[in-house]
């Protein structure tokens, strides 16, 4: 029996070169060096790998010679018995060699080579780092997608699918919050379509107003129109954007209160919006009563005090105190006299245990939040001293009744006379009697009319304080107003001006009249305060510490620190 | 006529400058002047309640961001489209870098120092991981070409490879005559590639000791007598050859993956800088 | 011996066959004799499947073979049937040796000892001529052949290559390219290095070598052929080598020795001379007819109709009007005066000098690659700084010359019969002047080749144009008023010679006082300083030099040598001095020239002690960008690798910009102190591509540019002939899908040109014939080259020579 060798080699062009060999003998050896009949130039053989041979009954046997094995059928063996009617496949190193048989009897051995598994080395590619990282484009794909969906898919669908009645939250859209809301809308947080209603529609201010049901206008928008003026020619511009992109205004909430500002008060609108409109408003609004106003410091109308401005009228009037208005409250109270150290008040005080003199608090009590003062009450603050009892019975004393002018009328009238007592048994010069002793009254006679009437004369008991007035033909006096609040449209407390004496507002020391008002006025309250960017050791006061845009009888927002401290 | 206008024109590219300094640093300059005016715009107007996007300067400030950005981005494009019309890619390079610096101060300005965990504060870092990148590829670019150049040695890519087979195939056929010990060295060398290389190693300047430097050492210790077989002195030799090609092709790897890198962060990076802006814009406008 | 014919055409080529074909159709007796055992061996030896052009468009075919443009097996195919069918009667294996008797009477006598008898022989050899046969014992042997097709069939053989010419290395190379095919091959060279081959190439060949895939043998050539082995001569006696196949590729003998063997006169002793020919292509010996290559007509078309004529001319036919008439007729009828093209003919070789001895067919041939304009008075025929090679005949009028580009006033004119336009011929350079017609002028503009077949073939019209191109150059040089006459003396006495690059014109020290004007090529100007060569600076053709030792007598101060091939017109200093005197503003002008030289000098002078620094630095890179052809450039792409980032968007740029083929290699080229200097197109002053060119598809454009157009037959001419490398041969690709697609979902290869994989498995159809593609500097798209506009960094700059390679610049930038 014969062996042939048939070798296969492919080109680069793809060609195939078969190469057919008959090789001589019924064994042939198998290896890297150049003497073996089958010679394969592969490092990874023996010089001498391994033999084949002819066997009996017309198969092969494959022999290694070496201590190296090869593979027969994909099994590493090293020694093996192939018939080659069924054939089989060698693998040496990279080369294969089929064992089959040809159509004339020979043993055909197939010699192909296993091409190299890197063959791409030889790509330019193989030099840039493309091979080694994923690709730009898939990255780029991957990120904008989850971007996109994260940020914005998510978001948006949620609020489209959501069933506003009952009350869905919007997912996803946390990450849309510029900034965390403001203490007040706190328990709004991560619950944006409460004012974000209507997906690209700016907040309304009706959706502001479901929340602040009181809030009211801060005045009728046409006059706020009229008064906010035309504006510089960027604000135009920059309301025109604005409006553009349907943006409310001006004069909408957001306007002043902006929020996601971060987790802190909601701070007080700046100044800078009131003297928008104040600024110049008696030019943008002739018909108005107040002044232009911008700055405390330095642009602010003189205050206007409400005052009681003739006797008996109980109408308050507001006027300027530029205008030094005389208060008629209807009282006749010398501050100077009662606050003088010296004289009757300060005795009366030594003998009532009141200190030295008397001070503002003997007579003036704050209101129990300290704001105010409570209104001047004479049994509580005068009677002390201004007596009004008339008559000793034992040891008790009989009063006049305060406030009720026909209850003292009656009280006086039926007063008893002091009548002089009957004098017995007095002996007299002259015949009169036997023993001579007479029995007689001699006061002379009395009326109580003269009493009332002596009561409300000007230095009668009520006249020492009141004006004394005819009303309906009978005897009275002015009745007395007394204001708790002068000032109407400005806040002021008290309460914030503790560390202040009285005195240093208020010039009562001086005042002899009880017409002279005592409040102070702009300059006054200027050696203090003044506007928002007030130079160090003044008070910096924009408009809201006094004002308030939407008016109530609460303090203004501006103070609300202050008066939780 | 015909000739001399583009004539001059062609001369002018002679006495060239890099995209850094192109035109003496004219877009340099530019930047430069829009940073100070914008900064200057932001000191000077003080907007209530506080400077943020949400201020006609911020939105000012905003829409010129995007729109840089936008038209920054569109690099990618303007260098692989080769439209007619006497635009050169140098200038487009050097406004790009310049212009692209300058963000950094508009967007800053923008945010007005408002950041946070949300949308907006994302377009703004991954804005500033691009810029950051890019800032790598300039420095990149300005410094290692000369190195790839002086390496190569007039080799181009497709050569180093060649070369590299040539010295294998004929380290095959050196080394066939010799014992296994010796071949096993050679078969691990033969098999080591570049193409295994990772990215950190393709990066580390440092050479690397493979299966070819280890089969040198082993030839390095044969005995005396083993020494003087000439087959075992060509196979050291060609292992020598192929060791100093691989080492090339390393350092030009490692140049061409340092000019490379940036690149991957950059581009995908703009990408979701891009979706974000749009995410940014939209939620601002959606929530409104 | 069999009967005699009437008509015997040599060469089974186009025009062979068309006559014969011509000849079975009228019935005339024929036989058609060819050397091959197959029909047209020249296009039969085309690479398989090679598209075959049919080129000029604009000519009709006016034959009884079918032809047009397809695949060489194609061709071949409907050929072989037609000749057939037709009835053509052929003698294969029929080579002529030598043509005995006269008209009527021929006996051609064939290399197998047969005879042939004719009345009249028609040579339709061609060109090829017969490859230099193998000359030593045995050399007739079967296993001996002088080309191979296809590499890639031969396998286990022991191959010698005999031939060191690019064919014979690139068949060397192709034989062992695959070591699969387990070919021993070697290459015997008889000289001792590969002088006439590409570097390229050679480097390869040495490459291979060191690989072990080929052996080069030295010195060595074939002593005696045997069966199985090869007796060698070597240079240390002689050698026997195992040897199955032996190619011999020794060059071909041109067929002219045969051809004057034959009897037949030439026009002139050049290379590119032809056969003098009547109008019915009748030689100088009577009733020889040549046509086909041989006559000058190298497109497969022109050749078939030249059969067709022949034939019909020797048939008594004399009333036919050759084929290119209606192009001539089309080409002429614009002109003034309705005459018939023979008038023309007639008026231009009467009025015309360097046309005076012109045959009327070579006229027309020229009038095929040359247009004839009628100008307006006062319109330019061109103007200073135009490209331009071609050149102006004037048949009728005058033109005026504008010497002064200062003011127009000043003007010199040209009478009719004169040629304007030489100087662009002659040094490829720029316009020099403006030229416009001073009344209505008619002239002839010859395109560059066929100025130079005119020069090649009609001596004395040679001889004319030289004589007043060195004239007008010289006039146009020195300017200031100079008149003919003036310079008459000199240019009797002045002589072209032709120096090889690096040749020195000039020497430093040697004495003599010799002008040496550059007439084509360029100079390097180098001087010697502390044993260091420094680069002073580089001349274009058009400039002179020498004129400092004519005026101040001293030794030459500087080296002055070729960097390229080039040719100089050396002006004798003693006439040239008698010139000087009677022309003082010329003189003036000498020394203004010479200050300025003498600046450069002093500059480099003043830079000695420092000459490790940047003059040195210069003067070698200006060395290399001469080596690298910038000598001969006029428009060089370089890449400073100081910035390139090898992003290859220049060759993207290009490939995108120019149906998505690169026409430049980034990395590929040499390098010198990271200036780097791609394999691209120089756009060279007198480009070695246009040497040969078929359909003469090659030109210079409006900004200097040497351009392929598609009139391209893909013959791979301008390939071979390129120094640089810079052609490629290429189909165009399929169409790439858009960038945008691309980019958003990386559809398709992406920007620049796409790779084999690609575009193999999207070509449209193999039928996509392969042109020669190479940088046209972008021409017609503005902005101007692509690869500039595209660099990212600015690395890649172009530059024309002059502005780079002079040290003032240096100067300057100090």
């Amino acid at each position: 029996m014969s062996f042939r060798l048939k070798t296969v080699e492919t080109t680069a062009q793809g060609r195939e070169i078969v190469r057919l060999r008959d090789l001589p003998g019924d064994s042939l050896t198998l290896g890297r060096s150049a003497d073996c009949t089958l010679h394969l130039p592969d490092l990874a053989l023996d010089p001498h790998h391994a033999t084949i041979a002819a066997a009996d009954g017309g198969g092969i046997a494959v022999t290694s010679a070496g201590t190296l094995a090869f593979a027969y059928d994909g099994k590493q063996v090293r020694s093996a018995a192939i018939d080659p009617e069924t054939g089989g496949e060698l693998r040496f190193g990279r080369h294969r060699v089929l064992v089959s048989r040809d159509h004339d009897g020979a043993v055909l051995l197939t010699v192909s080579q296993i091409a190299d598994a890197d063959a791409d080395v030889g790509e330019r590619s193989t030099f840039s780092l493309a091979a080694k990282l994923p690709g730009k484009r898939l990255m780029s794909w991957l990120l904008a997608m989850a971007v996109l969906i994260g940020f914005l898919a998510v978001p948006i669908t949620s609020s489209l699918t959501r069933d506003p009645s009952a009350d869905q939250r919007v997912t996803g859209d946390a990450a849309w919050s510029p900034g965390p809301l403001s203490l007040a809308h706190h328990q709004l947080e991560a619950k944006c379509e409460a004012c974000h209603v209507k997906p690209f529609e700016a907040v309304r201010d009706e959706t502001c107003l479901t929340c602040h049901k009181t809030t009211h206008d801060h005045a009728a928008p046409a006059r706020l129109a009229s008064a906010r003026g035309p504006g510089t020619a960027g604000d135009r511009l920059q309301w025109q954007i604005a409006h553009m992109f349907g943006k409310p205004g001006p004069g909408a909430c957001s306007d002043c209160h902006t929020e996601h500002e971060g987790a802190a008060r909601m701070p007080a609108p700046a100044q800078a919006f009131c003297a928008d409109c104040h600024g110049a408003i008696k030019d943008r609004l002739p018909d108005t009563a107040i002044g232009n106003a911008e700055d405390f410091g330095k642009l602010h109308p003189q205050f206007r005090a409400v005052l009681p401005l003739t006797l008996g009228n109980e109408k308050l009037t507001r006027v300027s105190l530029a205008a030094n208005p005389r208060e008629a409250s209807g009282l006749t109270f010398p501050h100077d006299l009662h606050l003088s150290t010296r004289g009757g008040a300060a005795q009366m005080a030594r003998r009532l245990g009141k200190g030295s003199a008397l001070d503002c608090a003997s007579c003036h009590r704050p209101t129990g939040d300290g704001i105010r003062f409570l209104p001047i009450n004479m049994e509580r603050d005068c009677e002390s001293c201004h007596s009004l009892a008339y008559d000793r019975v034992g040891s008790t004393f009989r009063r006049l009744r305060h406030g009720d002018v026909d209850q003292m009328i009656a009280d006086l009238s039926v007063a008893p006379q002091r009548a002089a007592p009957v004098v017995s048994g007095r002996r007299r010069p002259g015949e009169f009697s036997s023993g001579g002793t007479y029995f007689a009254r001699f006061a002379a006679p009395s009326s109580s009319i003269g009493a009332v009437g002596q009561a409300l004369s000007r230095d009668g008991i009520c006249g020492e304080c009141h004006s004394p007035a005819i009303s309906g033909g009978r005897f009275s006096v002015v009745p007395v107003t007394q204001v708790s609040r002068y000032f109407q449209h400005g806040w002021f407390t008290h309460a914030a001006h503790k560390q202040e004496k009285c005195a240093s507002c208020h010039k009562a020391g001086k005042s002899g009249s009880s017409a002279d008002v005592l409040i102070p006025d702009l300059g006054t309250c200027r050696t203090c305060h003044l506007g928002e960017d007030a130079p160090r050791g003044k008070v910096s006061s924009g408009c809201a510490m006094c004002h308030d845009y939407h008016s109530t009888v609460q303090a203004p927002r501006g103070l609300a620190p202050r008066r939780r401290q | 006529m015909a000739g001399s206008p583009r004539q001059t024109g062609r001369q002018f590219d002679a006495d060239h400058e890099g995209f850094l300094r192109h035109r003496r640093f004219r877009w340099l300059k530019r930047a430069a002047l829009l940073c100070v005016v914008v900064t200057l715009v932001y000191a000077l107007s003080d907007p209530q309640p506080r400077p943020n996007g949400g201020t006609w300067l911020g939105y000012a400030l905003g829409t010129l961001g995007l729109i840089l950005i936008l038209w920054l981005a569109l690099l990618g494009v303007r260098k692989r489209t080769m439209t007619r019309g006497a635009w050169s890619l140098k200038a487009w390079t050097s406004a790009h870098v310049y212009l692209g610096l300058a963000l950094i101060v508009i967007a800053t300005l923008h945010s007005g120092f408002q950041f946070g965990w949300n949308v907006h504060t994302l377009a703004y870092a991954l804005m500033m991981l691009v810029i950051a990148s890019g800032i790598f590829g300039i420095v990149a670019y300005a410094t290692v070409p000369g190195a790839l150049s002086s390496n190569r040695e007039e080799m181009t890519e497709a050569q180093m490879v060649e070369a590299l087979g040539a010295v294998d195939r004929q380290l095959e056929h050196a080394a066939q005559p010799l014992e296994r010990r010796w071949i096993e060295q050679v078969m691990l060398a033969l098999d080591e590639s570049l193409a295994g290389d990772g990215l950190l190693r393709r990066l580390s300047a440092r050479p690397r000791a493979g299966a070819t430097m280890q089969a040198i050492a082993a030839f390095n210790s044969a005995s005396p007598d083993e020494a003087a077989d000439p087959a075992i002195v060509r196979v050291e030799a060609l292992l020598q050859r192929r060791q100093a090609q691989l080492s090339r092709m390393r350092r030009h790897m490692r140049f061409k993956a340092l000019l490379e890198i940036w690149l991957f962060v950059h581009v995908p990076t703009t990408f979701a800088l891009i979706a974000a802006l749009i995410a940014h814009v939209v939620s601002v406008f959606y929530y409104w | 011996m069999s009967e005699r014919v009437r008509i015997a055409i040599v060469g089974s080529g186009p025009s062979g066959l068309s006559a014969a074909a011509r000849a079975a159709q009228l019935g005339l007796s024929h036989v058609l004799l060819e050397r091959a055992t197959h029909l047209s061996d020249t296009i039969h030896k085309y690479q398989k499947g090679k598209h075959v052009m049919a080129t000029p468009s604009a000519l009709v075919l006016r034959s009884d073979m079918e032809f047009g443009a397809g695949k060489r097996e194609a061709v071949l195919d409907t050929w072989d049937q037609q000749a057939a069918a037709l009835g053509i009667h052929v003698m294969y294996g029929a080579e002529v040796q030598a043509i005995a008797g006269e008209k009527g009477s021929f006996i051609v006598a064939l290399k197998n000892g047969g005879q042939v008898a004719a009345e009249t022989v028609v040579l339709a050899i061609g060109t090829q001529g017969n490859p230099t046969l193998l000359r030593c014992p045995g050399g007739d042997m079967g296993h001996v052949q002088y080309q191979l097709d296809d590499p890639g069939e031969y396998v286990d053989e022991h191959i010698v290559v005999v031939g060191s010419g690019d064919a014979g290395i690139e068949n060397a190379l192709g034989l062992s390219a695959d070591p699969a095919q387990r070919n021993t091959v070697t290459i015997l060279n008889r000289s001792a290095d590969f002088a006439r081959s590409k570097p390229a190439n050679v480097a390869l060949l040495h490459e291979a070598a060191a690989a072990g895939r080929l052996t080069i043998r030295l010195e060595t050539s074939p002593a005696e052929v045997r069966k199985g082995e090869l007796l060698l001569d070597t240079r240390d006696g002689q050698e026997i080598i195992p040897c199955d196949r032996i190619i011999a590729r020794m060059g071909s003998a041109p067929p002219r020795n045969f051809i004057e063997a034959c009897g037949i006169a030439f026009t002139g002793p050049d290379r590119e001379a032809l056969p003098v020919l009547s109008p019915a292509f009748e030689t100088s010996r009577a009733g020889v007819h040549v046509i086909g290559a041989l006559a000058g007509y190298p497109l497969i078309k022109h050749c078939m109709n030249q059969g067709y004529d022949v034939v019909e001319f020797i048939n008594g036919n004399h009333s036919l009007k050759p084929a290119d008439e209606p192009i001539l007729a089309e080409r002429l009828a614009s002109l003034p005066g309705q005459r018939s093209v023979d008038q023309w003919l007639d008026l231009l070789r009467g009025n015309i000098d360097i046309f005076s001895d012109v045959s009327p067919l070579q006229l027309r041939e020229l009038l095929l690659d040359s247009t004839v304009r009628s100008f307006a008075p006062g319109e330019p025929l061109f103007v200073r700084n135009d490209t331009g090679s071609s050149l102006f005949a004037i048949a009728e009028g005058s033109v005026v010359v504008e010497i002064d580009k200062g003011d127009p006033a000043r003007i010199v004119t040209i009478g009719q019969g004169q040629i304007v336009g030489e100087v662009g011929l002659i040094s490829g350079r720029r316009r020099g002047a403006t030229v416009r017609a001073g009344g209505p002028v008619i002239a002839v503009e010859l395109s560059r080749t066929a100025a130079l077949r005119l020069i090649a073939t009609v001596p004395a019209a040679g001889r004319a144009i030289t004589r007043v191109s060195i004239e007008r150059q010289i006039l146009q040089m020195f300017g200031s008023g100079l008149t003919r006459e003036d310079i008459a003396e000199v240019i009797d006495s002045a002589e072209v010679t032709t120096v090889r690059a690096g040749e020195a014109v000039l020497t430093e020290g040697e004495t003599g006082n010799d002008i040496l004007v550059i007439r084509r090529g360029s100079m390097a100007v180098e001087k010697t300083i502390g044993g260091k060569t420094v680069f002073l600076s580089y001349l274009p053709a058009g400039s002179y030099v020498g004129e400092m030792a004519l005026l101040d007598g001293l030794p030459r101060s500087a080296t002055v040598r070729a960097a390229v091939r080039s040719e100089v017109i050396r002006l004798p200093g003693d006439a040239f001095a008698r010139l000087l005197e009677r022309k003082p503003d010329l003189q003036r002008k000498a020394m203004a020239d010479m200050a300025a030289r003498r600046d450069i000098n002093a500059f480099i002078e003043g830079r000695k002690e420092q000459f490790s620094s940047s003059v040195d630095m210069y003067s070698e890179t200006a060395q290399f960008l001469v080596d690298n052809g910038l000598g001969e450039a006029t428009d060089v792409l370089l890449i400073d690798e100081t910035l390139c980032i090898g992003c290859d968007n220049c060759e993207k740029a290009c490939a995108d910009s120019h149906d998505g083929l690169s026409r430049l290699d980034r990395e590929a080229g040499r390098t010198f102190a990271h200036l780097h200097v791609p394999t691209s197109c120089r756009h060279c002053e007198h480009p070695h591509c246009m040497a040969d060119c078929p359909p003469n598809a090659i030109h210079r454009g409006a900004d200097g540019e040497v351009v392929i157009d598609d009139t391209c037959i893909g013959c791979g001419n301008c390939q071979r002939n390129c120094p640089y490398g810079v052609i490629r041969m290429d189909a165009v690709p399929p169409k790439k899908p858009s960038l945008l697609s691309w980019m958003l979902f990386g559809s398709g290869p992406g920007p620049g040109e796409a790779p084999e994989k690609w575009r193999k498995a999207h070509a449209a159809s193999d039928e996509v014939p392969k042109k020669a593609i190479k940088c046209d500097m972008c021409s017609g798209i503005d902005g101007g080259p692509a690869c500039v506009r595209a660099c990212p960094t600015g690395a890649a700059i172009r530059i024309a020579p002059e502005t780079m390679l002079s040290v003032s610049r240096l100067a300057k930038e100090e």
